[in-house]
């Protein structure tokens, strides 16, 4: 298992754990939402193919209401 | 035909609309049909991982072009990173930057503004920067190639309409590029009294998304806006200190 800051908050996830998976063990659809890592956006193209390391910074956004 | 040009697009609407505040989101979609607004703001914050599926894009009709605010930005790097994550999301090009770090009056830092306009329209974002109105700061907004300016009324959600009236006066005649009043329009007058002035449009969202009926509120506001753009294209009649009398001052009954 690794931990990375999800939203800063702590998560452990399993080692060798792709964006994809992340979403999946959080049970988030990959539509409306962005991912950032270490504040690079990662492209949808690349969720399954982009492997989280530990101490990683995620944030994921999505749209709120707002004026 | 009368258009809003913003970018490369034209808007038949001038009034813009925001979704913040809405007590029921499915009263946006009526909001929108009953103005006629095409533009839409929306923020973006971080998933709620507790609730994640609340994502207000589903409350949207996709014709309606979307409008992401920078908000949360407390400086231009801040509101370049959020610019650049709403493009990704692959809502279109267009962002309303929002620079804010003063909690109580919510007043644009107008400096970080202009740098993240600067940015941002290199990359080919359609910018409408949020301003305290000043004629110094829409020209260099301008040069930054900025496609719109929006200069506050009064702050946000406030309600108290064009308390910057003078100066918005001031630069609606100097400005170049459309003029959207946003921040603080309360009633319909406010926005017809905007229209009159000569702005391009205003962003309404706390009026309309607060009002009893939203989305009768926004057809008040809807034709509020006509009626200001039509005086305003067949320009006001002087203003005078006396009485013109409208009836004929001749032939009066010998009462």
């Amino acid at each position: 298992m690794i931990s990375v800051k999800l939203n800063s908050k702590e998560k452990w996830i399993k080692k060798g754990s792709s964006v994809s998976d992340l979403l999946k063990f959080i049970d988030l659809k990959k539509d409306g939402i962005v991912v950032e890592i270490n504040l690079n956006i990662i492209k949808k193209d690349r969720y399954e193919d982009t492997i989280l390391k530990s101490g990683d910074s995620v944030e994921i956004i999505t749209f709120m209401g707002g004026g | 035909m009368d258009v809003l040009k913003l970018g490369d697009r034209e808007f038949s609407s001038r009034l813009l609309s925001g979704t913040g505040k809405f007590r029921d989101k499915n009263e946006i979609k009526e909001v929108l049909d009953k103005s006629g607004s095409q533009i839409i703001t929306v923020a973006l914050r971080r998933v709620n991982l507790e609730n994640p599926t609340d994502n207000i894009l589903n409350y949207i009709p996709k014709h309606i072009t979307l409008l992401p605010n920078t908000s949360g930005a407390r400086d231009a790097n801040e509101a370049v990173r959020i610019a650049r994550i709403a493009k990704e999301s692959g809502c279109g090009n267009f962002v309303k930057i929002e620079v804010i770090c003063d909690a109580k009056y919510l007043m644009p830092d107008n400096e970080e503004t202009l740098k993240a306009t600067k940015i941002l329209a290199k990359e080919g974002f359609v910018v409408l920067p949020y301003i305290m109105p000043d004629i110094i700061i829409c020209k260099k907004l301008e040069d930054a190639g900025a496609s719109a300016v929006m200069p506050l009324g009064s702050p946000i959600g406030s309600n108290a309409g064009l308390q910057t009236k003078s100066i918005l006066e001031m630069v609606i005649e100097n400005s170049n590029l459309p003029v959207i009043v946003d921040a603080g329009i309360g009633r319909p007058s406010h926005a017809c009294d905007a229209m009159e002035m000569g702005a391009d449009g205003v962003l309404i969202n706390t009026a309309i998304a607060t009002a009893s009926n939203p989305a009768k509120m926004a057809e008040a506001f809807s034709l509020a806006i006509k009626a200001g753009r039509a005086a305003h294209l067949l320009k006001l009649q002087e203003e005078s200190r006396y009485a013109n009398a409208s009836s004929p001052l001749t032939g009066f009954l010998n009462l």
